[in-house]
């Protein structure tokens, strides 16, 4: 295994089809331990820098935890600003994984020139937002380009539409038919559009439907409580709610959406309908984030949030990162860390006994090269971004 | 966790597509698809085979001094 750890996946075969899973993890969950005793301001610079991976949505969670357990009131109009550059990492992710893996599972080569192009995205939001000064800091100064952001909204449709969805992607989120949708199956020449279709034509759809249990809201104070456990090692590792396992990703958040409940009573919550889901949540990016845009401009400068009075030393940040729901949670005294913690999207989706393990459960396990093929694609529409080794035995 | 970890550039293919990095004393080859403009002797986060972005020297050594800290890297 890697340094950053990783996930074991063993699938068990039993005649033609896989009868268990088991999934192990070698994450390594213990790391926010290196924060206790450190200051505030020393945990907001080390926390993009070790969880580099998402580290817009790792430092935007961790700040909205130290400044409620600080007490701080929050500038409204920074913390907009913060949820944006979430919003653009989200719209880098989902893109990365579209021009990379789709193009690798649908035998596109890969467009090496536009995926290099969307390393900018983020600096240049960044700069955007808050030029030169530093970001996901207690007391953030906002300075806003609008025509700079603007421009970057435009960035991601423009890919958006060349690359993904062939015609604008406010145009493809309004989509609410199986009949448009098949159209544009049958028509599109893009990355999205082809290997779509391959799955759809493969009867491939339906691929890893072992439903789908969407992770709830969850009030703050019961997460804050359930982190404040004694068993709350074993609870970061593989996370329940009530006894019940959940998912977190672009299907838990896209759900309501027409396309997908007509999707989900034709594959379930297959194949089909989570690569949908990613989909829909790219092509509604860029109108959201330019209505934030919109509101980041009338929001009243200097506006503040006061913090929960109930939050005492303790605060935590929930972000909504590209792969899941992403919760830190901090206790402080007197500006020291005492006790930190990251429940990572990651822990819901491949817990043991979790969305990735029912998934994959049944699979055809006939021929062991498209077993491996059709779980990786599943696992991939899942969670692309974790590490994995797979086990067939 | 999310964890990129940083690794020092040693070599990088005639197509500029893969590199070999060097993470402690293990070369590993990664691809570079996600990354413009990587020299070798430049040091990258890398995650799950992908360099992710370029960092300074002085970066990498306080990340993985980070890491060492937390006792994930010797």
């Amino acid at each position: 295994m890697s340094v950053e750890g990783g996930l074991r996946i063993e699938l068990h075969r039993q005649e033609d089809s896989i009868d268990q899973v088991r999934i192990l993890s070698t994450r390594p969950l213990q790391l926010t331990r290196l924060f206790e005793g450190k200051p505030v301001e020393e945990l907001l610079r080390m926390i993009p820098m070790l969880y580099s991976v998402c580290a817009t949505a790792q430092a935007c969670a961790s700040v909205q935890a130290c400044r409620q357990a600080l007490r701080l009131d929050t500038d409204r109009q920074a913390a907009l600003a913060e949820q944006m550059l979430v919003t653009v990492e989200t719209a880098r992710e989902h893109l990365w994984r579209i021009l990379i893996d789709w193009s690798g599972f649908a035998g596109i080569p890969i467009d090496r020139p536009l995926v290099a192009s969307l390393s900018i995205l983020i600096p240049r939001a960044k700069q955007a937002c808050f030029g030169n000064g530093d970001l996901f800091t207690l007391k953030p100064v906002l300075q806003l380009d609008q025509k700079s952001f603007a421009s970057i909204i435009e960035q991601i449709a423009n890919i958006g539409t060349h690359a993904v969805f062939g015609i604008q992607p406010s145009a493809w989120y309004a989509m609410d038919s199986m009949g448009s949708f098949n159209r544009w199956l049958d028509e599109g020449a893009t990355i999205a559009s082809q290997l779509l279709r391959q799955l759809r034509d493969r009867e491939l759809g339906h691929l890893g439907d072992g439903g789908s249990f969407l992770l709830p809201d969850i009030a703050p104070q019961a997460m804050s409580q359930r982190l404040a456990r004694a068993d709350a090692d074993r609870f970061i590792a593989a996370p329940d709610w009530e006894g019940n396992t959940y998912e977190t990703n672009p299907l838990a958040r896209q759900a309501s959406h027409p396309l997908l409940q007509h999707l989900n009573r034709h594959f379930g919550s297959g194949l089909m309908t989570r690569m949908v889901a990613r989909l829909l949540e790219l092509a509604s990016i860029p109108d959201q984030l330019s209505a934030q845009l919109v509101g980041l401009a009338g929001e009243q400068v200097g506006a503040k949030e006061k913090p929960s009075a109930e939050s005492g030393q303790q605060g935590l940040g929930e972000v909504e990162a590209a792969r899941g729901r992403l919760i830190h949670r901090a206790v402080q005294q007197d500006g020291v860390i005492t006790s930190y913690q990251i429940l990572a999207p990651t822990e819901w989706n491949f817990h043991p006994q979790g969305v990735v393990a029912r998934g994959l459960q049944g699979l055809p396990a006939e021929n062991e090269s498209l077993l491996k093929h059709q779980a990786d694609l599943f696992i991939n529409a899942v969670d692309p971004c974790v590490g994995y080794q797979l086990e067939i035995a | 966790m999310c964890l990129a970890v940083p690794a020092k550039v040693v070599a990088i293919d005639d197509l500029g597509e893969n590199a070999t990095v060097l993470l402690g004393e293990v070369k590993k080859n990664i691809s570079l698809a996600l990354v413009d403009d990587v020299q070798v002797d430049d040091f990258v986060l890398i995650h799950v085979g992908y360099a992710l972005n370029k960092v300074s020297e002085e970066e990498a050594e306080r990340t993985l001094e980070l890491f060492a800290q937390a006792g994930v890297v010797r």
